[in-house]
């Protein structure tokens, strides 16, 4: 069957009412999910999951579709807005996003939010459809030392994050990676940091430190503003609206931001959060305004965006050509596949066309309602900003501390993440980066778990990570990035040095 | 050369008790240290979180270096004070962080309803909203909203509370229609 008819074919199932109504309802549920700190999409991709039964399994599909793409926009809603990335790969949308909200420029941040993540998933989306077998030939070569290596790539992106200095960076971020040892090892089962508390033995969570950082450590920061709590109401929205020139402006980030995302995407169990953070730092260099970046720069907010909704139809690359799923988002996909006795791989695409021919135009689909789901999402989230500050502060207190428990039902995490929110204010105060920190709570147990495994398999050879050539290619990236980003201060610091 | 005890203070201490940190954290990270020997190879379950403290302990020491070095040899630039920057109460800094940590303490004794009316209603008053009536408006409305959405329609299992606060808890449930 030629490509035309199978895009027929795709365009048909998409738009039969069933389908297209669940889709639907499943970018709404997304976003929404998204945009709610603590409740990210893979919670509600689990939640929703069970619904699936009842479904037909391109219903199915195309339901957690839509959740999958509403959700990875729908974090930086919050992100813009309040501060509080939604999910983690929202993260990098707080550097510039919240400053931009700040500034009274919120619509204006959240157009191009939109604008980015929309383009940028649509383009992952073109990639799905028409790239897919030969993307899917080269994932099949990754193996553990790949994972470490790409994880490698998005923790050294943290200099991108660096300003002036590049010193209290790295320490927080190795911070962050030693708090994501606390617990029992992924290996040995060994209990670390866990000074025989049992509660330690269970780690801590990188959602919970997030939001503790995040949100609680902001709204502490402002009830100790002696400024009549004015802080919150400055982010009222009265600034300039986003034009099609200030569109149009962003293009080349968006367009750096989509290769990046959808280059990330496609390489299992790296992810949006990895492709989000890589985009900003490549973003940070390659814009040639990389000095202002944090300030509320539109490049910084719109490569990270692209990069992260660019790597929603990546994902799913390896996913249907391989049955690898390589994230949460798309391991449900696969457990909803298998649930109605679909095996994803290649034969697939002979054995079910129209499935996958459908999952292909839906996330196309998908991508350009989003803006309409995003538009109607962050308009009533924007509402908020009405509310007094007093009052906001307090709500977003108590929704962060069920944001917390939420993750495992657990009573520890709430003190946990109230710890974390103490320690925000602090490093706030004393202008310590908080962000490194986090990146090195989400990032730190992929990095281990893929680092012992590599040598587990290869006889304990370190030597693995730089003689298999794509893991070395990549760890060359990793060392060039950060030599590009480190060069700047270097030759300052050069200048500077007497004569 | 004169430095400012206080200067010296807040260049050198953070950085110091960083790398104090590091450095005991290092002999405990395991409470039997002979758990983190590798069964097979060099790279046991102590290895990963040892490096990482290296690290810690080499960017503090790294941070400590360039504090000294900025102590002693000023580089001239200007540091006057942001005069837009906020300015900081640090009594109110206090109260706060000690009510959100109260919150997280009530929570397990006296039930997550409960802990969470007494908590909207001392952060709306310690953030300078001073009518009764709204208050009590806003935190019961609001409590019962979150108590309705979490408990009722999300059924997670939020913290009822011990003895007299649990019955409480679940008469409020009851009224809220969420039993």
């Amino acid at each position: 069957m030629d490509l035309v008819s199978l895009l027929t074919q795709g365009i048909a199932g998409t738009f039969a009412p069933y389908n297209f109504a669940v889709m639907v309802i499943g970018l709404i549920v997304g976003v929404v999910a998204g945009a709610l700190p603590g409740i990210s999409f893979v919670n509600a991709m689990a939640m929703a999951l069970p619904f699936t039964y009842l479904m037909p399994p391109v219903a199915a599909m195309t339901f957690l579709g839509g959740i999958y793409v509403g959700g990875v926009f729908g974090g930086s809603i919050s992100a813009i807005l309040i501060n509080i990335p939604g999910t983690p790969a929202s993260l990098p949308s707080c550097w510039d996003g919240y400053p931009m909200s700040r500034r009274g420029e919120s619509g204006r941040a959240l157009a191009i939010a939109i604008t980015a993540s929309a383009v940028g998933g649509l383009m992952s989306a073109l990639l799905l459809t028409f790239g897919a077998p030969p993307f899917a030939r080269i994932a099949l070569t990754f193996d553990q030392p790949e994972f470490f290596a790409a994880t490698i790539l998005g923790i050294v992106s943290v200099v991108a994050i660096a300003k002036e200095d590049a010193w209290r960076s790295f320490l927080s971020l190795f911070m962050g990676l030693a708090v994501a040892t606390v617990g029992i090892d992924p290996l040995y089962g060994v209990a670390r940091f866990s000074f025989g508390v049992p509660a330690l033995e269970s780690g801590v969570n990188f959602v919970v430190v997030m939001i503790g950082l995040f949100a609680i450590g902001e709204v502490l920061d402002l009830i100790c503003q002696r400024q009549d709590q004015s802080a919150l109401g400055r982010r009222r929205d009265g600034g300039r609206r986003a034009g099609l020139a200030d569109l149009w402006s962003v293009k080349g980030s968006i367009a750096r931001g989509t290769g990046i995302g959808c280059m990330i995407g496609v390489i299992p169990g790296a992810g949006a959060t990895v492709g989000a953070v890589i985009a900003y730092g490549v973003e940070k260099q390659a814009s040639g305004q990389g000095d202002r970046f944090g300030t509320g720069v539109d490049a910084g907010l719109a490569a990270p965006e692209s990069a992260k909704n660019a790597t929603t139809g990546a994902a799913m690359i390896p996913l249907l050509t391989l049955g690898i799923p390589g994230s949460a988002a798309t391991a449900i996909m696969l457990a909803a596949l298998l649930i109605h006795g679909i095996n994803p791989g290649p034969l697939l695409f002979a054995t079910d066309p129209r499935l996958v021919y459908t999952v292909f135009v839906s996330m196309i689909v998908a991508n350009l309602l989003m803006i309409v789901a995003g538009v109607a999402v962050a308009r009533g989230f924007a509402q908020l900003m009405r509310i007094p500050p007093a009052v906001l502060g307090a709500f977003i207190v108590v929704l962060s501390v069920i944001g917390a428990f939420g993750v495992r039902n657990n009573i520890f995490d709430i003190h946990v993440c109230l710890a974390f929110g103490v320690a925000g204010l602090v490093m706030k105060r004393f202008d310590f980066p908080s962000a490194p920190l986090v990146l090195g709570v989400i990032l730190g147990p992929l990095a281990e778990r893929y680092f012992l495994t590599s040598l587990a398999n290869h006889d304990d050879r370190v030597s693995v990570f730089v003689t298999r050539p794509i893991s070395a290619t990549i760890l060359a990236m990793a060392l060039a990035f950060l030599a590009w980003a480190m060069w700047p201060r270097m030759t300052r610091l050069w200048r500077r040095a007497p004569a | 050369m004169a430095v400012p005890a206080r200067r010296a203070a807040a260049g050198l201490l953070p950085p110091l008790l960083i790398l104090a940190a590091a450095l005991w954290l290092r002999g405990h990270v395991a409470v039997d240290p002979a758990s983190l020997r590798a069964s097979r190879g060099l790279f046991g379950p102590g290895f990963w979180p040892m490096l990482m403290l290296a690290g810690v302990a080499f960017c503090a020491a790294g941070w400590l270096a360039m504090n000294v070095v900025a102590l002693l040899w000023p580089s001239g630039r200007a540091t006057d004070a942001d005069p837009q920057a906020p300015r900081y109460d640090t009594l109110r800094a206090i109260v706060g962080v000690g009510l959100a940590l109260a919150y997280g303490a009530a929570i397990p004794v006296i039930g997550f309803g409960f802990a969470t009316l007494l908590f909207v209603v001392g952060w709306m008053l310690l953030g300078g909203y001073r009518r009764p009536l709204g208050v009590a408006a806003v935190a019961l409305l609001g409590v019962a909203g979150v108590l309705w959405f979490f408990a009722g329609i999300a059924l997670m299992p939020l913290d009822l509370g011990k003895g007299a606060f649990e019955g409480a808890t679940v008469a409020v449930y009851r009224l809220l229609r969420i039993y």
